[in-house]
């Protein structure tokens, strides 16, 4: 069995609406993650996808409990985390790290790259072997950046070099799992390349655990072990890569591979898309029953009313449908 | 062969800058039909937007250098909308020709309700009452998909989703029929999901309206979806100009071939190595002597006499309705082609 690094167990984060105003009353929940269980194992990537609002990025937050979870059980190389203060999760905090989406917005403009990759070290008080500056500049070398840029500030980067300076600070700490929102998502083709595979030779060499969100499909085909398929807050379907792309068996994820462009004419001339009808539901107001039901091709009265099971309908494959595609 | 509908000649467009003047379009030449959908590829700053605002003749003429021109053919005769006054022009806009944008919400005002926004974009060229405006605007809003249009159009931008935004952009960019659309990354703020219901969409609509498209964006995915003709972009300049399939899976440009095998597939496994393009574009200020792709091509080394490094390369037909920029010789360029580019059902 593969050391698991980290494990989630009906993981939910609700976010309360108020009314607004001075006299502002709780209002309704937002049930922006609503029962998640997933497990990463060291030097394994895991890729989260799924629409915009299904919760992504607040499943991220959670784990590095940058949000307090509403329910449900984090662990962390074993040890339960989902309780801990702020205080007790400090020595924790340098093992796992984040890499944000925007890496113009990220990097604090007045900062020089090596104030900013170095920050990591005096919020925990470590001093690096060889010092901090000798540390800085191996960590930029390592993400294929040029050490004696050191002094320079972020906007003499490009957006790909701005990235791999998020990358390094991440790395700044040898964390043993990386949650990467969205990495590439900002960047060009040809500079996404780039960052990819920085990010696969890393965990090559590092044996990171990475969580890695995105809604590119293509990336994370490319990038991930495994793949969990989100839609408004819950998991509908997960497995290995190879098998979640050849044999999809949730309705959603059949959808959404078959909306993914490929960069080639003839295929896509041939190509039958399932084009899906509407509007993701408001994440306070779920259906009832299964919450893809309002646009699924496949619904029955059954899907409006009960809420399908998480099952594992092979090893490592696990799916909440009531009715699954083929088979 | 049918008269195209948009034929851009020689447009230079620069901006003057403290730091130099930066030549963000450069010697750029192509023709649209109508019916036909051409997509214009490349870079982040390869100079896409620039030279498209300028046929929508939107940029600031002041602080802009601009040269060369671009033909309209309308039922009523050529306009050069180069060299067309600007008040030719801005009547030219949304009526013959419209423009959609990337980001919906900069493009919608909050204020206003989405009726009243598209019922003002059609009475600038239509007459009729408010009211009528009002019809025509729940019309479009139907014929884009948005369901229970006649109540909606009473609603205001930030109650529509993303997608149904972008639905509105398109029903605003259509509400007077014109016959050329440029779209500047109608999708890329979008998820897949509702990207594959605007491409549709954008589709039928070109087929309900018979007009010529220009469709921008750095998504090869999504060309290879919608896309008649290709026109690739490098640091202000065309770099490659073909039919779809030829852009495909017989480019002639070191730089498209870089670009096509840099990207991850879904129909492909994952595991091996992306190829990257080593390195990053040139400043627009002061351009290199020589092809502007140098210093990052792979095979600028069989050419000979350090050519690439000296002259810059002349966009020219290399195969049958497929021109190049680039000094390599087409038997060249077909050797280096790595044939995974080529597609795998090959
Ligand atoms: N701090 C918050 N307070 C209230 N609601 C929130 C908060 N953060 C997120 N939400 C809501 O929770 C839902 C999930 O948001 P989240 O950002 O996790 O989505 P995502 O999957 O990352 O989407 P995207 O692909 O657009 O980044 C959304 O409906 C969002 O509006
Ligand atoms: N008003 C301006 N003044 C100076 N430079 C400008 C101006 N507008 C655009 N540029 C520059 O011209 C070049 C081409 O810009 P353009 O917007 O056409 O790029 P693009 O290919 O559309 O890129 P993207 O994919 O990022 O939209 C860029 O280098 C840009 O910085
Ligand atoms: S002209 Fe030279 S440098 Fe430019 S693309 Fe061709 S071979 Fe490469
Ligand atoms: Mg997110
Ligand atoms: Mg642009």
């Amino acid at each position: 069995m593969s050391e698991s690094v980290l494990k989630l167990e009906g993981l939910k984060k609700h976010f309360p609406t108020t009314t607004g105003g001075v006299f502002s009353r709780v209002k309704g929940v937002v049930k922006a993650v609503d029962g998640v269980d997933l497990e990463v194992a060291r030097g394994e990537t895991v890729g989260l996808v799924g629409e915009s609002g299904c919760g992504k990025t607040t499943v991220g937050r959670t784990v590095l409990k940058l949000y307090e979870p509403t329910d449900g059980k984090i662990f962390f190389e074993g040890e339960d985390i989902t309780k801990l203060s702020r205080h007790e999760m400090k020595p924790l905090r340098s093992q796992m790290q984040m890499i944000f989406q925007d890496p113009f917005a990220s990097l604090n403009p007045r900062h020089t790259v090596g104030a900013i990759v170095s920050a990591s070290f005096d919020i925990h008080g470590i001093k690096p072997e060889g010092g901090v500056k000798k540390s800085v500049q191996d960590l930029l070398e390592r993400v294929g950046l040029n050490p004696e840029h050191i002094n320079r500030f972020p906007h003499e980067f490009s957006g790909g070099q701005r990235q791999r300076i998020g990358i390094a600070r991440a790395l700044a700490l040898k964390p043993k799992l990386i949650v990467a929102d969205e990495p590439v998502s900002a960047l060009d083709v040809s500079i996404q390349a780039q960052v990819v595979n920085l990010l696969d030779d890393l965990q090559q060499e590092l044996g990171l655990a990475y969580l890695f969100v995105a809604h590119d499909l293509s990336v994370v085909q490319h990038i991930s072990d495994r793949v969990v398929v989100m839609y408004l807050g819950k998991v509908m379907e997960m497995a290995n890569t190879t098998e979640l792309f050849a044999n999809p068996r949730h309705p959603y994820t059949k959808a959404l591979l078959s909306a993914v462009p490929i960069p080639d004419p003839e295929i896509e001339r041939k190509r039958e898309r399932i084009i899906l009808q509407g509007d993701l539901p408001s994440p306070v107001n779920p259906p009832a029953g299964c919450v893809f039901n309002t646009r699924c091709w496949k619904v029955q009265d059954r899907c409006r009313v009960e809420v399908p099971q998480v099952l594992e309908i092979s090893p490592k494959h696990t799916l909440a449908c009531h009715f699954p595609e083929g088979n | 062969m049918t008269t195209p509908f948009l034929e851009v000649k020689n447009l230079n467009v620069s901006f003057p800058t403290e730091d130099g003047e930066v030549m963000a379009s450069q010697d750029i030449s192509f023709n649209v039909a109508l019916g036909e959908t051409l997509a214009i590829v490349g870079e982040s700053g390869s100079g896409k937007s620039v030279s498209n605002l300028a046929v929508m003749g939107l940029h600031n003429r002041a602080r802009t250098n601009i040269s060369g021109e671009a033909w309209l053919n309308l039922a009523s005769g050529p306009v050069d909308v180069i060299s067309a006054p600007e008040e030719t022009v801005r009547r030219l806009r949304g009526k013959s020709m419209a423009m959609i944008f990337q980001d919906p919400m900069s493009a919608l005002h909050p204020y206003y309700s989405i009726g009243d926004q598209l019922s003002e974009a059609w009475r600038l060229y239509n007459e009729g009452s408010k009211s009528d405006g009002i019809k025509r605007a729940a019309q479009m809003l139907d014929l884009v998909g948005i369901p229970d249009a006649a109540r909606r159009v009473q609603e205001y931008p930030h109650q529509f989703s993303g997608g149904m935004r972008q639905r509105v952009m398109i029903a605003m960019a259509l509400i007077n029929n014109p016959s050329l659309l440029i779209a500047d990354e109608p999708t890329t703020a979008l998820d897949v999901t509702v990207q594959s219901q605007i491409l549709q969409l954008l589709r039928d609509m070109q087929k309900e309206f018979n007009m010529a498209v220009i469709l921008i964006t750095h998504d090869l995915g999504v060309v290879a979806e919608v896309a008649d003709r290709v026109n690739v972009m490098y640091a202000g300049k065309i770099v490659e100009k073909a039919g779809i399939d030829s852009i495909y899976y017989n480019s002639l440009h070191p730089y498209t071939m870089g670009l096509l095998s840099s990207i991850p597939r879904v129909d492909q496994l994952g595991g091996h190595r992306l190829k990257t393009i080593p390195g990053q574009p040139p400043s627009l200020i002061g351009l290199p002597a020589g092809c502007s792709f140098r210093s990052r091509c792979e095979f600028a080394s069989n050419v000979t006499g350090n050519l690439c490094a000296t002259s810059a390369p002349l966009l020219e037909i290399k195969a049958p309705e497929h021109a190049s920029r680039c000094h390599l010789s087409v038997e060249q360029l077909n050797e280096f082609n790595p044939s995974d580019v080529r597609g795998t059902h090959k």
